[in-house]
């Protein structure tokens, strides 16, 4: 059984700034773009923030109905990437 | 001596439950972690795959052999830096006075501050709770209350995972007597051999020791140690993230994948951990003048060392120099390889370069220095190193190197 597939492509998403929160990422996907699909966020599972260099890249895994979607954003050229797909439990 | 009230907090199966926090179809899978794709060494077990007896340091294999389920991922060093530090920025809200013990493990002294917290136990369930709200759902720690650190540890170590438990005065010693001796931290596995090997192997036996004997087999100092740990007695300090003393020596080591036996290889190799080492060294700002360096084939270990009378911060040079420190060596079938940079100082009492060839060199440095800190590390790197997997930083489990680490973070 398979427990991530890898894609590693660059997509659209539809993201909301929250400068209030008490968490370290304050940055919220609400839906996708990816293969002309829509998909919509119900849940930030988790975040991670590394450093290449000065670039920040931040790494959000977000739940839809279907599966876990681990997204990355460049905060420099604020580009996403879709890294890999996971089931759900 | 006033009452002190010190929490250990402890991440459980931190490397673990990190994946199974990033990737929700794991939870509740037995989980094991490489260091990269293709390694054999489980350097951390999910829960679940400890049920089944793996544990970390066991080889793959072994692993698969007591858990044919197990799925076993490499690991991802950035992410548990970031969890790390997210972890310690919440424990040091409840004190200035928090240890940070390794990557996954906290002191925090709240004998002063736990009267705004409504006590210890509220401070312990806050942390458990702000634990699953800032880091995540699935982020279980285990919490030891007591008087010193021995005790905080111990009690830390009764209920896994996600425990909570408290060593009074009234208790601590029956804890210590249904202990292991090598349950306790500071007490390893050589201090345990010889021990067992006087048929002392467990906490009421060790108690009825006196000083003089333990003196006698053990010297001064060990013997008071083995003398209070028997007793729970513990004076030490929490040490605050202000007061990590500066780092002695500056090392990097590396197991490789596979025997790695062209003398080319190992030489990039030793580059590569010289390159590593210098460069944290700068990072630093430290400098150095001990140089010392290790090699390990599948047989036979070599170790030796070089003390030079001006202080060195160049890759280049360290490498020239453990190229000197192994050219008798019959180099080939090599494990693993480390080079260490101590005896240190400030790096601006390293002497000013009179001669322009040496300027030029400082210069260069400098700069290669200023383009890797903009666009990642090893944007620049020796031709040497052409054509290798290049071996980059990362943290260590214990943490060695925290003093670094939790600056270079938080400038993060």
């Amino acid at each position: 059984m398979s427990y991530e597939t890898s894609i590693n492509e660059s997509i659209k998403i539809w993201a909301f700034f929250d400068p209030s929160t008490p968490l370290g990422v304050n940055i919220f996907p609400i839906a996708m773009n990816w293969r002309r699909r829509l998909i919509k966020f119900h849940k930030l599972i988790f975040t991670s923030s590394k450093k290449i260099g000065e670039v920040k890249i931040l790494n959000l895994v977000c739940a839809s109905e279907t599966a876990n979607f681990e997204l990355e954003y460049n905060t420099q050229n604020q580009l996403w990437k879709l890294k890999r797909i996971m089931p759900q439990n | 001596m006033p009452k002190r009230i010190i929490l250990h907090v402890d991440l459980n199966s931190f490397f673990a439950t990190a994946e199974q926090q990033t990737n929700p179809s794991l939870r509740g899978k037995p989980v094991g972690i490489l260091k990269a794709i293709g390694r054999t060494c489980v350097i951390a077990a999910s829960v679940e795959a400890k049920k089944y007896g793996v544990k970390t340091g066991m080889a793959a294999f072994e692993a698969k052999k007591l858990c044919s389920a197990i799925i076993l991922l490499p690991a991802d060093f950035d992410k548990y830096a970031d969890i790390t530090y997210r972890f310690i920025n919440i424990c040091k809200t409840y004190s200035p006075t928090c240890e940070v013990f390794s990557l996954d493990e906290c002191f925090i002294d709240i004998s002063e501050t736990e009267k705004f917290f409504n006590g210890a136990l509220a401070c312990a369930f806050e942390i458990k709770d702000r634990l699953k709200s800032e880091i995540g759902d699935f982020m279980t720690c285990s919490i030891g209350i007591s008087h010193n650190r021995l005790l905080a540890k111990l009690a830390s170590s009764q209920i896994k995972p996600d425990g909570l438990f408290t060593i009074t005065e009234d208790n601590a010693l029956e804890i210590l007597d249904q202990s292991d001796l090598l349950d306790v931290c500071g007490l390893g596995f050589g201090l345990y051999t010889h021990l067992v090997g006087l048929g002392i192997d467990n906490f009421p036996k060790l108690r009825l020791c006196s000083l003089y004997f333990l003196n006698k087999h053990f010297g001064s100092y060990w013997s008071l140690h083995l003398y209070n740990v028997s007793r729970g007695i513990d004076n030490s300090p929490v040490m605050p993230l202000a007061e990590i003393p500066d780092a002695k020596s500056v090392s990097r080591t590396y197991t490789t994948h596979r025997l790695l036996t062209k003398k080319e290889e190992i030489l990039k190799l030793m580059r590569n951990l010289c390159e590593e080492t210098a460069n944290k060294a700068r990072q630093m700002n430290l400098c150095g003048r001990y140089v010392g360096l290790a090699l390990r084939s599948s047989q036979k270990s070599y170790w030796g060392h070089r003390t030079l009378k001006t202080y060195i911060d160049d890759g280049k040079r360290l490498f020239d120099l453990c190229c000197q420190i192994s050219q008798s060596w019959p180099i080939d079938h090599v494990r693993f390889c480390g080079v260490t940079l101590g005896m240190l100082t400030k790096n601006q009492y390293l002497p000013i370069p009179l001669l322009p060839s040496d300027k030029r060199q400082l210069d260069l440095m400098s700069t290669i220095d200023r383009i890797n800190k903009r666009f990642g590390d090893y944007t620049i790197f020796p031709a040497q190193l052409l054509g290798m997997d290049i071996v980059r930083p990362e943290v260590n489990g214990y943490f060695g190197d925290r003093k670094f680490r939790l600056n270079f973070l938080r400038n993060n």
